[in-house]
């Protein structure tokens, strides 16, 4: 009888504490996140200018551009050419629409892979991003240029095919989990899960990595380099969870997810805040939502 | 009850309760009766008749069918728009009578019929009757093509019912002859019953024609029945059986379909004897069909039956003159938002996500025109080959609203295109595709070209799957004939359509597709539980 009720209370506990799309919905989204925090936060530019103000490390902006018309002023206006630059479209969602140069030239700008983009073309891309293409349900928006960081390819793990990023879930101020995202060859170096990158859970407390997940399985090591995933320190975890907190005080989400990045000159950068941070950060940490959140209250 | 929320329970609540109280008032305070409402099963049939003159006098007969203990007919309308005069014989024989005519002319004639399966148990070791009625003996006698004198159809008669046979055995026997024997065959025109013995293979008249033939010869009084078979289709062929005299009954026989003693509750009687239903005069064009649709009147009848209560918003409805076609304009706007709901359930409960928010809901609509096979079919078709080419426009880097424009444009030619070739294939349903939801079909090409972008083929599949799958279960929903008559006699149950959705809206639980997903943390939670608790905390 008192194992049955153990059964029961066990299974119901495992069943509150892990939070389905619905429930973030309803009781974190909807509940904690104005609309106005949420729009503020699908603004780059807006956003950007918050965090800056509030001290938390972001890419520079470099230049907002309206019209396609300014895009020649703009890029002759540059201060470091070489140094390479970033386009977004400034409410974009899920990466869509981001170019990263290495550098700009008289011809051109260089891409990753060392092809070249005509003006003409960069100009139909700026022209694509105000036309608001990428910008699901708005008439238009605007294209924001950035300084192109120099992210770490070996931050958490060595020898990465790309650069990982770390993002970090605030509740009501307080961040309360982290999951860094690793670039697999599967996921042509980016960092998302839902392309074939590996998540990692990683733990506050001890700093330390803990679980890694892969394609919605556990795994123990990296599918490309072969290396352990558990255990491994982050690198300037700390401030990463200061900066977050930051973030928080700079735009008043009650849920939010901070991703960020480790710049080889500059450190931990925020990439960016995302007012519906996604689930799967759970299955890294082994910990349900409802878990966390018991125990930070 | 922890999983949804109180006020939202509570409003959902009282929602039901003020629809269930209109539907109350309706029924017990205003009369809506529920009665009226249930379906009553039934064809609507059209009759389309072209004339085709070039100045000559034209003279048409059609016999109509007739009221019987199986089957009623009831809304006959005709419509020849003035050109023809039209007389019903007491007989029921129509006659269209039309002046210098010259050109083409339509005529239509449309009715709604409800028919009963009917069987008739044969008497047991009963001889065959040697002495026949005066009134029957025209039964017995042979005609031009129904050669009942003929010694081969004699000899064969014989054979098959000897002397002193009872005539549940010989009936069988000269049944299974022309059934099983004969074999059956597509033929154009008119087969006597003589060549379809000598043959051993006839279509429908044929072996009906032998059947007839034989039973004559062997003195027991038969003829032919013509008429239609219903089904929801278009129909240009007529279909032809036996009536036999046994006791006091004409006793019903298919030896083409294989109904013994027995008719179908799907076949309409339209003239006795060996009748051609359309008689015309010659040397015009003439051409004809049948459009047959299951059950379309009920829901005019649900509504007709409560149009006159004063709280009936789609009485205005009722009073406009072409209701045919906004009445089932109407339903489909009032099922929409049910479709939706489904949408929803699939959504939140299950965790399939299709493209679009209600493109399934609206998918699903133009599936009423084409069927659910046919309609996918369709879908899938225009999809491929529109989205195919979208990925090619995106790679061009068209801009958006242009490229969505061509995308319309390529549906649009599409389904023309799917419609001719339906047409010449002779599927007359399929062109029913030209209903399709035109600008639905472009953003769903759109949207699976994205996906095929972003994500791959696969990714791309697997969501089209998912708005198939949730269209059929929409499309099932849409086909429940009873919610498509409730619906329309009590339009207010959209209320109730909102109280599922203030639910379903507070619901917070997991959905089906995450305890797949999250089944390691699951796992593992349980675990770490067990071993006391959890560790994480800021």
């Amino acid at each position: 009888m008192n194992l049955l009720r153990g059964a029961v209370i066990m299974g119901r506990s495992i069943f509150d504490s892990i939070y389905g799309l619905n429930r973030r919905n309803r009781e974190l989204v909807r509940r904690l996140n104005t609309a106005r925090d949420i729009a503020l936060a699908n603004d780059k530019v807006a956003s950007k200018r918050l965090l800056q103000a509030q001290g938390v490390p972001v890419a520079k902006e470099v230049a907002v551009i309206h019209y396609p018309h300014a895009v020649e002023g703009v890029l002759a206006g540059l201060e470091d050419r070489a140094h390479g630059v970033v386009v977004k479209p400034s409410q974009g969602t899920q990466g869509r629409g981001v170019n990263i140069f290495m550098e700009v030239r008289d011809d051109g700008l260089v891409r990753a892979d060392g092809s070249v983009m005509s003006l003409q073309d960069f100009r139909f891309l700026v022209a694509t991003i105000t036309s608001g293409e990428y910008t699901y349900g708005r008439p238009s928006d605007c294209a924001l240029l950035e300084d192109r960081l120099r992210p770490s390819r070996s931050w958490i793990l060595p020898g990465l095919p790309g650069a990982p990023d770390l993002r970090i879930v605030v509740h009501k101020g307080v961040p309360i989990l982290a999951m860094a995202r690793l670039p697999t060859l599967a996921s042509e170096g980016r960092a998302n899960l839902h392309q074939g990158g590996v998540g990692l859970g990683v733990d506050l407390r001890t700093q330390k990595s803990t679980y890694g997940i892969w394609k919605d399985r556990s795994i123990e090591r990296h599918p490309d380099t072969g290396d352990e995933v558990t255990g491994r320190d982050v690198e300037g975890l700390a401030d990463c969870v200061r900066m977050a907190a930051d973030c928080a005080k700079a735009i008043p989400l009650g849920y939010m997810g901070v991703d960020l990045m480790l710049d080889e000159r500059r450190g931990p950068c925020v990439i960016e805040v995302n007012a519906r941070p996604g689930l799967a950060i759970q299955i890294a940490n082994r910990i349900g939502l409802g878990s966390v959140l018991e125990h930070a209250s | 009850m922890k999983r949804f929320g109180r006020l939202e329970l509570i409003s959902a609540g009282v929602v039901f309760l003020i629809t269930a109280a209109i539907i109350l008032y309706k029924i017990y305070g205003l009369g809506y009766s529920m009665t009226t409402i249930k379906p009553e099963d039934g064809y609507f049939i059209q009759l389309i008749m072209t004339v085709t003159g070039n100045g000559q006098d034209c003279n048409l007969r059609v016999t109509l069918p007739i009221q019987s203990d199986r089957q009623t007919i009831k809304y006959e309308r005709e419509s020849s728009g003035g050109d023809f005069k039209y007389t019903i014989s007491p007989n029921r024989v129509a006659r269209w009578q039309g002046k210098d005519l010259a050109g083409e002319y339509t005529i239509s004639y449309t009715f709604f019929a409800q028919t009963e399966a009917q069987s008739y148990p044969l008497p047991k070791d009963k001889a065959i009757p040697t002495e026949v009625a005066e009134f029957l003996r025209p039964y017995l006698e042979p005609t031009e093509r129904i050669q009942a004198d003929a010694s081969e159809i004699v000899q064969q008669a014989y054979a098959l019912a000897p002397e002193g046979m009872d005539i549940e055995t010989a009936m069988r026997n000269i049944y299974n002859f022309c059934y099983s024997t004969i074999a059956y065959k597509t033929v154009k025109g008119p087969t006597d019953a003589l060549t379809a013995l000598r043959l051993v293979e006839a279509s429908c008249n044929g072996k009906n024609r032998l059947m007839v033939a034989l039973l004559r010869a062997r003195g027991i009084p038969a003829r032919m029945a013509n008429g239609l078979i219903l089904q929801k289709n278009r129909k240009r062929t007529t279909h032809a059986w036996t009536l036999v005299r046994i006791g006091d009954a004409w006793v019903p026989f298919c030896p083409t379909n294989g109904y013994f003693a027995e008719i179908p509750a799907h076949y309409l009687e339209l003239a006795k004897g060996d009748k051609a239903v359309f008689v015309h005069t010659k040397h015009i064009g003439f051409d004809w069909r049948f459009v047959i649709q299951h059950q379309l009147s009920h829901r005019e009848q649900a509504v007709f039956t409560n149009a006159n209560n004063p709280m009936n918003i789609l009485s205005v409805w009722t009073s406009l003159k072409d209701y045919h076609i906004s009445l089932e304009l109407i339903m489909i706007i009032l099922m929409i938002p049910i479709g939706a709901t489904v949408v929803a359930f699939a959504r939140n409960l299950i965790g399939v996500l299709p493209f679009g928010t209600f493109m399934p809901a609206l998918i699903a609509v133009s599936f009423r025109d084409t069927g659910l096979v046919l309609g996918a079919l369709f879908f899938l078709i225009v999809i491929v080959v529109c989205a195919s080419v979208d990925v090619i426009l995106m790679r061009m880097r068209l801009l958006h609203v242009p490229r969505l424009v061509i995308m319309i444009t390529l549906v649009v030619m599409s389904i023309m295109a799917l419609s001719v070739v339906c047409l010449k294939l002779g599927y007359s349903t399929g062109a029913a595709v030209s209903l399709f939801p035109m600008a639905i079909l472009s953003l769903t090409c759109e949207r699976f070209a994205q996906t095929v972008l972003e994500d791959g083929l696969k990714a791309a599949m697997q969501r089209m799957a998912a708005t198939f799958f949730v269209a059929a279960a929409c499309f099932f929903v849409y086909e429940l004939e009873f919610l498509q008559i409730i619906i329309v006699a009590f339009p207010e149950l959209l209320l109730a359509n909102i109280g599922i959705n203030l639910i379903l809206g507070s619901w917070t639980g997991m959905r089906l597709m995450e305890y797949y997903r999250f089944r390691e943390l699951l796992r593992s939670e349980g675990n770490e539980s067990a071993a006391g608790g959890g560790h994480h905390g800021a």
